[in-house]
């Protein structure tokens, strides 16, 4: 093609497409959410495809019986092995956790790797915490039930769940109960679930609850109760309300260790449910001033920072959502 | 659809089959917007057109092996699709509200027709070329659809278009050609005489 002709040819398209308006896009929320059921849609496909395989094979080895059989002994580590290259989760650490196997439920240790597809619960006094792939943290509370359905969604039949996706937009989490399905928004919620109905609650950030009776969000220290039928008026709950107390005590400090006052005061603030300030500008040099050196990782929130301010010549003083760090 | 495109199709089914995740990122980076436009178009109500978008998606899932490459892996999900906005419709009819806008016909359309709805000489008025237009973009792989749309559409340079890619002038101008003649090419076959004349 000469370069005549090139000039002609974008002459033609400039003409006709002059009148033509960008072509429509759906919402970045609406493509996050629909990605989310897409994939979960396609792994239960996979897992549907995968049984009816397995079970065909049988069958033409040893007969329907038998094929039942096998199919429940084999289809493990088959199952395994196709899911090994789907995303997974990880349990950072916890106790009392246990995975569905055809064989039953298998306790889990930390660090074990999950993947999409596993069912796991926790039991009377056990605790989990997971890290999704995409950086978000899951914790889960004792006596809970859940699928990980795919690297962006968990269904919780059952108990309690605190979800915190470190405001990283790729971290969205959509949890599926049978009541509904809720969608984070960069953001800390929790959600629990019983025999009657779900319970919502968001720390920071906006929560978006797909329901029945259509789609509601919740903003920061919003509440609210919904079931098959209906969802409550929404409630007010305090960020720093006691009942956030639970992922609190369950935190622990891993990553203080090298880092300075001020980024310690301002992590304890975000896992508290606090907003942090600073009485003075020599105050915050102070705080920044200061590095913390030491074992920090098995203590929990409370005792990480008691730790860290121990001789910093600062104090600490909580009021009404607030920690305010002073000079001594 | 040539050969290639049909190779590429069916590779990329065989690798979701596989549970391959990028394989999983390509096909919904590559049909969701299209799909949800299809439907958009066809249908009234944003929440129809979610629905319709997500049963559409879990259906051909659920049957990717059942596609076997002998149209384009769009024209494939815009039948499943066509068959869930029919569903709607009809259901929606039944309670007399959110009557798309023509009849049920507008929903048989083949996919064939995606990029010519409508015979040449039905092309009367800007607002006709207007749709024929974007219907044949998005019948497009989506990477060529893109530097049509920011050089015609949008106005941008070869060189911000290059800088979009990530990549020289020269690439860019490349495949600002090849997605000219893909254009050209799926205008012509879809029969949109009248379209492919303009050019």
């Amino acid at each position: 093609m000469t370069q005549e002709d090139k000039s002609n040819q974008d002459a033609l398209f400039q003409e006709a497409f002059k009148q033509v308006p960008p072509r429509e896009q759906p919402s970045e929320a609406l493509t996050a959410r629909m990605r989310a059921q897409a994939e979960s849609d396609w792994h239960s496909a996979q897992r549907a495809r995968a049984s009816r395989r397995w079970l065909a094979m049988a069958a033409s080895f040893a007969g329907l019986c038998l094929a039942a059989l096998f199919t429940l002994n084999s289809e493990s580590p088959t199952q395994s092995d196709q899911l090994a290259q789907a995303t997974s989760s990880f349990i950072t650490k916890g106790t009392g956790i246990e995975l569905e196997t055809p064989k039953g439920w298998v306790l889990l240790e930390a660090e074990a790797g999950l993947q999409s597809g596993d069912v796991i619960r926790t039991q009377k006094g056990g605790e989990a915490f997971l890290r999704t792939k995409a950086g978000g943290h899951l914790a889960i509370a004792a006596h809970s039930n859940l699928t990980l359905t795919s690297a962006t969604q968990v269904a919780l039949t059952h108990g309690q769940v605190y979800y915190d996706s470190y405001a990283r937009p790729e971290a969205t989490l959509t949890i599926t109960t049978p009541y509904g399905a809720v969608t984070d928004i960069g953001t800390q919620f929790q959600l629990s679930v019983n025999e009657s109905a779900a319970t919502l609650a968001v720390r920071e950030g906006e929560v978006q609850i797909n329901h029945e009776s259509g789609t509601t969000t919740l903003k920061s220290e919003e509440r609210i109760q919904f079931d098959s039928d209906a969802t409550s008026a929404k409630a007010h709950i305090s960020s720093h309300d006691h009942d956030w107390e639970w992922v609190t005590q369950h935190q622990r400090a891993d990553a203080l260790n090298g880092k300075d006052l001020a980024f310690a005061a301002e992590w304890y603030a975000r896992e508290t449910g606090q907003a942090l300030a600073y009485a003075s500008s020599e105050a915050r040099t102070r705080a920044e001033g200061i590095s913390l050196h030491g074992e920090f990782s098995s203590l929990t929130p409370h005792q990480a920072i008691e730790v860290a301010m121990t001789g910093s010549g600062l104090s600490l003083a909580r009021r009404s959502g607030t920690l305010s760090l002073a000079l001594d | 659809m040539d050969s290639v495109e049909a190779r590429t199709d069916k590779a990329l089914v065989n690798r979701l089959m596989a549970n391959d995740q990028t394989a999983f990122d390509t096909f919904f980076n590559e049909y969701f917007s299209k799909l949800y436009r299809f439907a958009k178009k066809r249908l009234h109500h944003e929440s129809d057109v979610e629905d319709v978008v997500q049963v559409t998606l879990a259906n051909a899932f659920r049957s990717l092996h059942q596609f076997r490459g002998d149209a384009a892996l769009f024209s494939w999900l815009c039948q499943i699709c066509k068959h869930e906005i029919s569903h709607v419709v009809k259901k929606n009819v039944a309670r007399e509200t959110h009557l798309v806008s023509d009849a049920e016909e507008d929903i048989g359309i083949e996919v064939a027709e995606l990029a010519s709805p409508h015979a040449p000489e039905a092309i009367q008025s800007q607002g006709d070329l207007v749709e024929a237009i974007q219907n044949v973009l998005d019948a497009l792989p989506a990477n060529y659809a893109d530097v049509l749309e920011w050089k015609y559409i949008y106005g941008e340079s070869v060189e911000e278009i290059a800088a979009r890619l990530s990549s020289t002038t020269l690439a860019a101008q490349s495949m600002l050609a090849r997605a000219r003649t893909q254009f050209k090419k799926t205008a012509r076959d879809s029969q949109q005489t009248e379209l492919a004349a303009y050019f």
